[in-house]
């Protein structure tokens, strides 16, 4: 099963960044590259932050551009499926987990990144891709809750980025 | 001459026809150019169940379909008429010139500023609008 790229690995793909030889050997081997929607989302959404230093973005809002366009990124829609699995898992998990350990940023964004990741995790299970990301953990309890919601499905998997 | 589904009936009183209970209403009478078309058996069948469901002549039949399938026809051309120019905009967004002297942010710089709000680096509530 192909992997989609969470925000914590697709925002590390430029330059010498850590997970810049896994978008070189992509693109060495013709392998696609999927970014759900959402992923795309945050990356633009980050750039373009006002706290940002506005100039010097550019290049680099250009070259994720590039990126985004170019023939061999998929970008894995959020979807009717992917709509409505994430209403189930919100519903369900609305909350980040917290598993006794203090979350980084105000409860606000911490519960804006949670959205965002059961999006990222609805659009890589109805578009037919597994998931690629450094918090596994947290992406394993959203592959745990749509096992539990849609047993006969093929579950989501969920890969450990950290190098 | 070999019978078509579009063909209309014959307007010879049959015992038969004498007998039906009431009459197909007229169809509308349409302003606009004549035509003559060939239309497929498969296609004049469809034509043939809707008319008689809808209890209509052929032609208006025809032309209800033909209709339905205009406005939808319409619709897909509106609605990708407008995605294409608002793709074209939103493009626009990135594809902005940038200054000689804009310099560029460093690999960590790029991935703090994509993931500052995960990991808490900057209040929104400051510089958000």
């Amino acid at each position: 099963m192909p992997d989609a790229w969470d925000t914590s690995v697709a925002s590390q793909v430029h330059g010498r960044s850590r997970h810049a030889p896994l978008l070189a050997a992509h693109w060495r081997d013709g392998i696609p590259v999927a970014l759900p929607a959402p992923t795309i989302q945050e990356i633009i959404r980050g750039l373009t932050s006002p706290a940002v230093h506005r100039p010097r973005v550019y290049p680099k809002l250009r070259w994720f551009g590039h990126l985004f366009r170019d023939p061999l990124t998929i970008v894995v829609p959020f979807n009717r499926g992917a709509a409505e699995l994430s209403g189930h898992l919100l519903a369900r998990m609305p909350h980040p987990p917290t598993r006794n350990h203090r979350r980084a940023g105000t409860r606000a964004q911490q519960r804006a990144a949670w959205a965002l990741d059961v999006q990222i995790a609805a659009c890589a299970f109805a578009g037919g891709y597994g998931v690629l990301t450094e918090t596994v953990k947290d992406f394993g309890l959203l592959r745990d809750a749509i096992a539990e919601l849609l047993p006969d499905a093929t579950p989501l998997a969920v890969s450990d980025a950290q190098i | 001459m070999v019978a078509s589904l579009l063909m209309a009936p014959s307007r010879r009183r049959t015992a038969r026809s004498a007998a039906r209970p009431t009459r197909r209403p007229r169809a509308p009478r349409r302003v606009g150019a004549r035509t003559t078309l060939r239309v497929p058996d498969d296609l004049a069948e469809a034509v043939a169940r809707y008319a008689e469901e809808h209890r209509t002549s052929m032609n208006d039949a025809l032309i209800r379909l033909a209709y339905d399938g205009a406005h939808r026809y319409d619709y897909e051309y509106t609605v990708e008429e407008l995605a294409a120019e608002r793709g074209a905009a939103i493009n626009r967004l990135i594809d902005r010139e940038i200054p000689p002297d804009a310099g560029d942010l460093t690999d960590e710089e790029t991935t703090r500023a994509i993931l500052g709000f995960r990991l808490g680096l900057y209040d929104e509530e400051i510089y958000g609008a």
